[in-house]
């Protein structure tokens, strides 16, 4: 795979090349956060930053959109029109690997089995995702832990790797290959590709040490009955912010919207750390409390996911732990849970 | 890291021993830094896991109604203490089943402000520590009066009025000029640039509960946005679904805010909440000379009426 | 935005906009008055859509931003005078409940007069109709709702708007 070299003096020029033929997204440093944002002509964006708050789902699965509309008038009764998917030619440039995974997750999910979703499906299809190397991994970064890697290209179509003054680009796929030859970068020199193998070897070595995940996925399921589970949902406000902030997260909710003269068929985020999620119309609730439901979540990124899709709902990129109101770490749970499991192995021996 | 005094930890220890209560709620170390977080206590000899320092921002008492009935002991600030006796205003909770810690607080940190001012975003915020009146990280500090939220910078509510047992000193409560000088701003702007304002302020908002779900008054079982017989809130959060929340839960507070700020703390987009909700308690005061949190016996304004009350809204 | 161009009304409605208020009227004396107004046959602006509560205390204020948000350009709510309410003291809590409600939707940019209260007698007919022609007046002026609207283009304007 060859590897090219893109300075980062170039970068804006780059952007004004990529704008001639594909809409452009790339974070954006705000006054209190970074957000991927498009970019236009002269915008300015930034490949130097830890992770933007809201993650990059966004892009591909929003938080709110129309499936279909209908149109009433007096004389007609529905003119129902399907809503064109989003197929506008992308590139997202520098999102972090662990979001890259996050939508590796979502292709699984939404591009597999028996049904596909075509609203995520043509948007994943019609963009090329540039991911960026993480060579500062923070304190609540944890990929490594749930299978990932801060230089893990899954999910990715090009990885860009930080070296001197400038990043070594490699495709991932197909997509890729062909995006990057089409840029007329020149090749890595050996001092670019050497200086980039010692940032890779530090951003490792930074890393907070964590067990991994792992094997994880088969003891849970044996703690369903467990009162661990409410113990460790008892400071949980159910807000939801983790849900909303998370990568992996994808369960939705799909309702129609009357109007004066018509109406829409909207798909929007829902949340299992809501009470509502799982509320019946005889109002009965099998997930009664936040315990419940905070078992739940565990379960479907630590155990379902992995038995369905072959890989953890979590990808480690730590922003629950950062923007939860009240502190509730999920590497604090799995910690518990390994406790807990463990303790019944020895309970069972 | 700051645990608490030893007669503290003996008065809560003996609390949980003699089964005056089942569970004291404090905080302790949290996992990110300038964050506690809150913990639960059960067991007398967990009691050493407690803490008490500027990073104890959460109002546990938005906890109580988890445990409606039972005997719960529980740590509070200032304005903390305001909403346990907003609760026992609304008949949610009684004087004997609480044993409360009251704490004297200077303020609580603003992580935000931290990193703002190092000119990073909090995920880059990987280290902070409080020591004494400072805020360091690294090689950088910062005078703990200048971090922490902008509501405690106008806290004329420092010690907290109900409560058992005491920690620290009690601190001077210093006059505020003007606390509502932000609601005043916004009275003086044109219609079209108050609603500008709001447009803009909520813009932000992804309706995530988070307001909602920290606020100690918000104790509905089943709040108005959940609601599906009939639906008021559909699941999107495009402008006109948020502000209908934004105005209806906040409204819902009319008369009964406290003001503790806990909404404006939680909330991870930094909407700023006390914006409206200061309009409320305002109102509450000129109207009908009325604050919430003071006083157990009081009424909240709209539980009750007078027959010569402002007559000057109906034609 | 999901609305975007959602809401072109019908070609076949009239060209000029006329303002929508929705009234909620208690049933004792606002909704009688507004009964007298009509057998007496005084004349008033037919804007007013009517819903008929037993009592203005019951009168949710979700009821009256949900109007609002439904696109209705002014909201009206009429009670008994205080001292005359049926069920004693609703009328009470209503005038303390919608003193505050006005004020915070004045506070936060709905515009002043979109949004009224008024006590009308089951014998003030004529009061009844004064007060709705003033109310109506007081919208028009201001124009369709839009803020709170969930409909970027009410049904009731034209597709000039």
């Amino acid at each position: 795979m060859k590897q090219w070299l893109l300075p980062k003096s170039s970068l804006p020029k780059l952007a004004d090349t990529i704008r001639q033929t594909h809409r452009l997204y790339a974070p954006v440093r705000l006054p209190d956060q970074v957000a991927f944002g498009e970019i236009g002509e002269g915008d300015p964006f930034t490949l130097d930053y830890a992770n933007a708050r809201t993650s990059v789902k966004t892009l591909f699965f929003p938080q709110a959109e129309t499936m279909l509309r209908y149109e009433r008038s007096l004389d007609r009764y529905n003119d129902i029109s399907a809503t064109p998917v989003d197929s506008v030619p992308t590139v997202v440039l520098g999102m972090r690997p662990c979001d890259a995974r996050g939508l590796e997750l979502l292709d699984r999910v939404f591009g597999q089995g028996q049904y596909h979703d075509p609203y995520y499906l043509a948007r994943r299809q019609a963009t090329v995702v540039v991911a960026l190397a993480c060579a500062a991994p923070r304190q609540t970064c944890f990929c490594h832990a749930v299978g990932g890697d801060p230089y893990s290209g899954d999910g990715g179509d090009v990885l860009l790797s930080e070296s001197d003054e400038a990043y070594v680009a490699v495709a991932q796929t197909t997509k890729g290959q062909e995006w990057l030859a089409s840029l007329g970068l020149s090749e890595a020199d050996a001092g670019h590709l050497a200086t980039a193998e010692t940032i890779a070897e530090a951003a490792h070595e930074k890393l907070v040490k964590m067990a991994p995940a792992a094997g994880l996925e088969d003891k849970l399921t044996a703690l369903f009955e467990s009162e661990v589970w409410g113990e460790i949902a008892e400071k949980c406000i159910a807000c939801g912010t983790c849900t909303y902030l998370c990568p992996g997260c994808h369960c939705f909710n799909i309702q129609d919207r009357v109007l004066a003269n018509g109406g829409i068929r909207l798909r929007s985020w829902d949340g299992c750390m809501y009470e509502g999620f799982t509320v019946h119309t005889s109002g009965h609730n099998p997930r009664p409390d936040q315990g419940a439901r905070w078992r739940q979540r565990v379960l479907h990124k630590f155990a379902y996911l992995p038995e369905n899709v072959g890989m953890y709902g979590c990808v480690g990129c730590g922003r629950c732990i950062t923007y939860c109101p009240v502190r509730l770490d999920i590497r604090e749970v799995i910690a518990r849970l390994r406790i807990e499991t463990a303790a019944q192995l020895q309970g069972e021996q | 890291m700051s645990s608490l005094p030893t007669e503290i930890q003996q008065q809560i220890a003996d609390w949980l021993s003699t089964g005056e209560i089942d569970l004291f709620i404090g905080w302790e170390q949290g996992s990110v830094p300038l964050g506690a977080t809150p913990a639960f206590v059960r067991d007398p000899q967990d009691v050493s896991r407690l803490i008490w320092d500027a990073t104890c921002e959460n109002n546990l008492t938005a906890y109580l109604a988890k445990f409606k009935g039972q005997k719960v002991g529980i740590m509070v600030k200032g304005c903390d203490a305001r909403a346990i006796i907003g609760l026992m205003q609304e008949g949610q909770w009684t004087r004997e089943n609480l044993r409360i810690v009251g704490v004297s607080c200077p303020g609580v940190v603003d992580a935000r402000k931290v990193a703002s001012a190092l000119g990073i975003t909090l995920e880059e915020l990987d280290q902070a520590e409080i020591v004494d009146d400072t805020v360091v990280v690294g090689d950088q500090s910062f005078a703990l009066a200048d971090t922490i939220h902008d509501m405690c910078q106008t806290c004329n509510r420092r010690n907290p009025n109900i409560e058992d047992v005491h920690l620290g000193e009690t601190l001077p409560e210093t006059p505020v000029d003007d606390p509502f000088g932000h609601v005043g701003e916004m009275e003086a702007l044109s219609s079209d640039e108050r609603w500008a304002r709001f447009q803009a302020e909520t813009s932000r908002c992804n309706l995530c509960f988070a307001c909602r779900n920290a606020c100690p008054l918000c104790y509905c079982t089943v709040c108005f946005a959940d609601r599906t017989q009939p639906q008021w809130l559909t699941t999107t959060s495009e402008a006109e679904d948020v502000q209908f929340f934004q105005i209806m839960r906040t409204f819902h507070l009319a008369g009964r805010c406290v003001g503790c700020g806990a909404c404006t703390r939680a909330c991870p987009q930094g909407v700023n909440l006390r914006l409206f909700l200061d309009k409320l308690r305002l109102d509450a005061q000129e109207v009908f000379g009325y604050t919430a949190g003071v006083d157990p016996e009081a009424q909240p304004p709209l539980r009750t009426y007078r027959q010569d009350d402002p007559n000057d809204t109906f034609l | 935005m999901l609305n975007d161009r959602m809401m072109a009304p019908p070609k076949d409605l009239p060209a000029i906009w006329e303002p929508k208020i929705v009234a909620f009227l208690c049933n004792w004396c606002s909704y009688a008055g507004a009964d007298l107004a009509g057998t007496s046959r005084i004349q008033y602006p037919p804007n007013i859509r009517v819903i008929r509560v037993p009592c203005s205390g019951r009168v949710n204020p979700i009821f009256v931003v949900e109007a609002l948000r439904q696109g209705a350009d002014g909201v009206l709510v009429s009670g008994c005078h205080p001292g005359d309410c049926h069920y004693i003291s609703g009328n009470y809590y209503a005038r303390r409940r919608f003193t505050m409600l006005k004020r915070y939707l004045e506070y936060l940019g709905i515009e002043p007069g979109r949004v009224q209260f008024s006590w009308v007698s089951a014998s003030e007919g004529g009061r009844f109709a004064e007060v709705v022609t003033k109310v109506t007046r007081d919208v028009r002026a201001l124009g369709p709702a839009r803020r709170l609207s969930i409909n970027k283009v009410n049904a009731s304007e034209t597709d000039q708007a």
